[in-house]
This record gives structure tokens, C-alpha cells and sequence, in this order.
């Protein structure tokens, strides 16, 4: 009796990790772990700056220095959040990912798609994730139009920190 | 015990107006072995419903046993409930206002809105720099594959 007590509370406790556990992306535990730092550029986009000008609703970025256990985690992580969903576009040099465009997985019936943009230059790491009501063949288009929409709303590009 | 008062007792019992006492004590003499041979039905009678308050109180303790089980496992529910969302809550990304854009450049927070929309270009200005149209040519082989 004793034993099957003990059972059934480990049983609802990782039925409690499962549920914590589906929510994330691995990519938001890295932008968790590195978007803080100093060398970083973190950036969360919603309906208030992105407004009815794009389909994208939700925008998040990091742009990082160029670090080994940095473009590791990057990589590992979206190895695990692109299963089951599509490669759009991934250039390769000497076996290791220069860029890529991938769309997760989704559900049947959802009009919700998510996107993972990633960009590894000598200096400099970017990765990008989207999520909005538009299908793969519309992604450059509202890249376009959010690019557009920034420029427009102030003409002048302040210069960051070096990254 | 006196014949006649077994007799008296015996009769309020069949007939429903014994009280505990009388019950009692017609209980411990049928238990006894001097019963006389006239009485043994009785006795058999007595030890039949002694059997029965057995029985009864067995199966109140189970109840008792099963509510005491229940209640355990709904306390350890509740644990597990309130661990999941203590877990939730202390771990969750330490960000303002969900409805509201931020930027954090070099560990600093910054919320207004045209300072976080230029930080938003550079960063798809970096993506951009390679060749839209071989790009999106790209896709549109990937989606006429899927169709």
C-alpha cells in the first residue's frame, strides 16, 4: 500500500514535468541563456510594435558574438525544435550550418506557423525565431514588410554596440 | 443468571423492547457453556448476530482504511499540483510585460518602441544579406514538392 502511494505521487509529479516541460522551444532556453549578456543583442516584438502591418505576431532575436558554446547550444537547439517540420533553405561550408530557414512542425489544422532564422558569420551569430499566420511562401514578404516598417518609423539606424 | 429473568429478557428481545443492558447480558450468558438444552436455539441465534456485528465492524474499518487512502492520495495530488506550478512560475523567463516589445542590448533593457524596432532591423538586416530571390526560389520548389 505503502509502495503504490509512493507510485502514484511520483506518477503526478512527472505528469507535472511533462506539462512543464512541452512548453518551451529549446531555442527559448537560448535566448534565456544568452541574450543578457554583455555582446548581446535580445529583441521581443509584439502586437504593439509589429501592429497590423504584418502577419507576423510574435518576433524574438538574438544577436550574439561568436562564441563556440554559443553557436553549439544554437545548433543543437534548433536540431531538436525542427523536427518534424521543414527545411526552407540551409547553406552549408565545410559541414557546419551557415544559414538556414526552417518551419517547426504544427498541428493539422492550425493556421499558426513558426519560423527559426539562423545566421552564422566569422563575428557574429543570428538567430531569429517568428510566428504568425502566413505559410513558408510568405516568409520573405513579411521579412520585407517588417524591415520596411522599421525604417520607416525612424529613418536614422543607430549603431549598436559591435557584435 | 436466574432462569425467569432470562426468560423475561429473552422476551423483550424477541418482541423489540429490550434495552443495551438486557441485550448484553442475554449475550454473555448464550457465550457461556451452561446453557440449558431448552435454549440452545437461542444460542445459536445470539452467536449468529454476534457474527454479523463482526462482519459490520470489519467493513466500517475498510471504509475507514479506504476514506484515510483517498485522502492521502488527494494530498499528494495537491503537493504535485502546487510543485508544478511553483516550478512554472519561479522558472519562467524574467521578461516585462508579455503584451509589451523590449530589447536588451549588452545586459540593459530598453521598452521604447523605436529604440527595440531598430534593434529589430539590424538584426534583419543581417539575414538579409544574402540573395532574396534564390531564397524564396527555393521555397516555392519546396512548397510545389509538398502540394
Amino acid at each position: 500500500m505503502k509502495q503504490l502511494k509512493y507510485i502514484l505521487l511520483l506518477s503526478f509529479f512527472l505528469f507535472g514535468l511533462g506539462m512543464y516541460a512541452q512548453q518551451n522551444l529549446e531555442i527559448e532556453a537560448v535566448f534565456d541563456e544568452f541574450g543578457k549578456q554583455q555582446g548581446s543583442i535580445l529583441i521581443e516584438l509584439e502586437k504593439d510594435v509589429l501592429g497590423e502591418n504584418t502577419r507576423i505576431a510574435k518576433y524574438k532575436s538574438l544577436v550574439i558574438k561568436k562564441q563556440d558554446n554559443v553557436l553549439e547550444a544554437i545548433l543543437e537547439a534548433i536540431e531538436v525544435d525542427i523536427e518534424g517540420g521543414l527545411k526552407l533553405v540551409e547553406t552549408k561550408k565545410d559541414g557546419r550550418i551557415e544559414s538556414g530557414r526552417y518551419c517547426l512542425s504544427r498541428e493539422k489544422d492550425s493556421k499558426t506557423y513558426e519560423y527559426v532564422l539562423f545566421k552564422n558569420e566569422p563575428k557574429r551569430l543570428t538567430l531569429v525565431y517568428l510566428r504568425g499566420n502566413f505559410p513558408p511562401e510568405r516568409l520573405e514578404r513579411e521579412l520585407k514588410k517588417l524591415q520596411n516598417l522599421f525604417i520607416q518609423v525612424n529613418n536614422k539606424q543607430i549603431k549598436l554596440s559591435q557584435v | 443468571m436466574n432462569r425467569d429473568i432470562i426468560d423475561v429478557y429473552l422476551e423483550k428481545y424477541m418482541a423489540g423492547d429490550s434495552s443495551r443492558e438486557e441485550e448484553e447480558l442475554l449475550r454473555n450468558y448464550f457465550r457461556s457453556a451452561d446453557v440449558e438444552p431448552e435454549l440452545k436455539f437461542y444460542q445459536a441465534l445470539f452467536a449468529y448476530t454476534d457474527s454479523e456485528r463482526d462482519t459490520l465492524k470489519k467493513t466500517k474499518l475498510s471504509a475507514r482504511t479506504l476514506y484515510r487512502s483517498f485522502r492521502y492520495f488527494a494530498a499528494a495530488a495537491a503537493a504535485c499540483l502546487v510543485l508544478t506550478v511553483g516550478l512554472l512560475y519561479f522558472t519562467r523567463s524574467e521578461k516585462p510585460n508579455i503584451s509589451h516589445s523590449y530589447a536588451y542590448v549588452d545586459g540593459k533593457i530598453y521598452t521604447d518602441a523605436d529604440f527595440v524596432g531598430q534593434c529589430a532591423l539590424e538584426a534583419l538586416i543581417n539575414l538579409d544579406e544574402e540573395d532574396s530571390e534564390i531564397i524564396s526560389s527555393q521555397i516555392e520548389i519546396i512548397n510545389s514538392i509538398l502540394e
